[in-house]
C-alpha cells in the first residue's frame, strides 16, 4: 500500500532532478516494508496483536483488527465457495459478480452472528483477554541488532 | 429440589417475522439427556438459544436456580455449554489448543492454566495430537470434538447441543454417541438424527409451530408423529 505512493514521490523527485531524494525514498520504503513483511510472516497474530497492545495502540483499534481479521477468512472461504459454485455453473459473469457479492457479504454477516452467539456462550464480555507479558528472547536481540545495523549501513554507506 | 432447568410460558418473535416460540413449558433434571425433535422452523434453536441467554423472549427461565435476567446471565453461562449445529462458527480461534483456551481465559484463568486445563479435556476428546492445528485443517468429526472440547473445558453443568451429527460420518457419529454417553451431565440435544436420539436420550419432546406438542420416551413420539425415515 505504501509502495506506489513512494514511487509518486520518487517520480517527482526524478522530474525535478533530485535523484539522492528519490532512492532515499525508495530505499527507506523498501526497508520499512520489508521489516513490516518480516514481522509479519514469522509472528502469530496473536502476539502481533499482544505487541500492538503493549506498545499502546486503542484497545478499540487492536479489537477491530481482530475481528477483521477474524471475519477475513470467514470472507476468503465464502468467496471461494462462490467461486468453486460458479466455476461448477459455468464460471462468473461479470453482471452476476455483483449478485455474488450481496450474497457474499450477506452470508458473511450470518456467519459472523453466529460466531459473535459462540463467543458470547463462551464469556465473551466485550474485550479479548489480553494475553500475558511476553519475555524478550535472544531471538529478538539478534533481530534488533540486525535492523539497527542496517540502518547504520544505510546512513554511513549511503548516506540514506 | 428444583429442577436444573424450569421454563414456563416462553414466547418469542423474531424482528419482522412470525412468532418462533409460543408459549413453551420446559424442565430439565440433573443427569437428564433431553432429545428435542421437530421440523426445521419448529423453534428446536430458537428454544436453545434462549437457554444459552443468547435470545431474551417472554416468559419465565430458571437455569441452576438463577433466573434468566441480565444480571445473571454471566452465571448462567458459566453453568450452561452450547454446541452450536456449524461447527465452523465455534472455531474462531487460530489454532485448536487457542480456542479451547478461549472460554477459561474469559472465566479469569492465566494462560497457562487454561493450556493446562485444555489439554486435559483435549485429550478427553482424542484431540491431544490436534492442539497445535488451525480449525480448518480438521475434518468435521474433529471439528465437533474440537467444539465440544472449547465447551467442557468451561466444567459446564447442562450441556446444549444443536444438531451434533450434522456432517458427520458413521464412524463419527459413533465417536460423538461414545463421548456424550460417558459425560455425566445434563444435555438437551436438538436432532432430526432419530438413532442417535435413542441412542443418547432419556426423554424426548416434539416441538411444532414453536410449541412443543408432546414428550415422553423417545421411542414412543418417534412412533406418534411417524418422525423416522421408514424403511425402504
Amino acid at each position: 500500500m505504501v509502495l506506489p505512493v513512494t514511487f509518486v514521490f520518487c517520480l517527482v523527485s526524478v522530474a525535478s532532478g533530485e535523484l539522492t531524494r528519490a532512492w532515499m525514498f525508495l530505499a527507506k520504503s523498501f526497508l520499512s516494508g520489508a521489516a513490516l513483511a518480516v514481522l509479519i510472516v514469522s509472528t502469530p497474530q496473536a502476539k502481533l496483536m499482544q505487541g500492538a497492545e503493549q506498545l499502546g495502540t486503542p484497545r478499540i483499534l487492536i479489537q477491530v483488527i481482530q475481528f477483521l481479521l477474524q471475519y477475513l477468512s470467514v470472507l476468503q472461504e465464502k468467496a471461494r465457495n462462490i467461486r468453486q459454485a460458479a466455476a461448477c455453473r459455468g464460471g462468473l459473469r461479470l453482471d452476476a459478480a455483483a449478485g455474488a457479492v450481496a450474497v457474499l457479504f450477506g452470508s458473511t454477516h450470518r456467519r459472523a452472528e453466529g460466531v459473535h452467539q459462540a463467543m458470547l456462550a463462551r464469556g465473551f464480555e466485550g474485550h479479548f483477554v489480553p494475553m500475558q507479558a511476553r519475555k524478550a528472547t535472544w531471538k529478538d536481540a539478534v533481530a534488533l541488532l540486525a535492523l539497527a545495523a542496517s540502518l547504520l549501513a544505510g546512513r554511513y554507506q549511503w548516506g540514506i | 429440589m428444583g429442577h436444573l432447568i424450569e421454563v414456563r410460558g416462553l414466547r418469542f418473535q423474531y424482528p419482522g417475522g412470525s412468532p418462533a416460540l409460543r408459549g413453551v413449558d420446559f424442565h430439565l433434571d440433573a443427569g437428564e439427556t433431553v432429545i428435542l425433535l421437530g421440523a426445521n422452523g419448529s423453534g428446536k434453536t430458537t428454544f436453545l438459544l434462549h437457554l444459552a441467554g443468547l435470545l431474551e423472549g417472554e416468559g419465565e427461565i430458571r437455569i441452576c436456580g438463577y433466573s434468566m435476567v441480565k444480571e445473571t446471565i454471566k452465571e448462567i453461562r458459566k453453568r450452561v455449554g452450547v454446541v452450536f449445529q456449524d461447527a465452523d462458527n465455534q472455531l474462531f480461534m487460530p489454532t485448536v489448543l487457542e480456542d479451547v483456551c478461549y472460554g477459561p481465559m474469559n472465566m479469569g484463568l492465566t494462560e497457562e492454566q487454561a493450556k493446562a486445563e485444555a489439554m486435559k479435556v483435549l485429550k478427553q476428546v482424542g484431540l491431544e495430537d490436534l492442539a497445535d492445528r488451525p480449525p480448518y485443517q480438521l475434518s468435521a468429526g474433529e471439528k465437533r470434538r474440537a467444539g465440544i472440547a472449547g465447551v467442557l473445558v468451561m466444567k459446564p453443568e447442562i450441556l446444549l447441543l444443536d444438531e451434533p451429527t450434522t456432517s458427520l460420518d458413521p464412524p463419527g457419529q459413533r465417536e460423538l454417541t461414545t463421548l456424550l454417553n460417558e459425560l455425566p451431565i445434563a444435555k438437551v440435544i436438538a436432532t432430526h438424527d432419530t438413532l442417535f436420539g435413542r441412542r443418547v436420550g432419556s426423554r424426548a419432546v416434539f416441538f411444532e409451530k414453536g410449541a412443543i406438542r408432546s414428550e415422553g420416551e423417545i421411542g414412543d413420539l418417534i412412533q406418534t408423529f411417524q418422525w423416522d425415515q421408514g424403511t425402504p
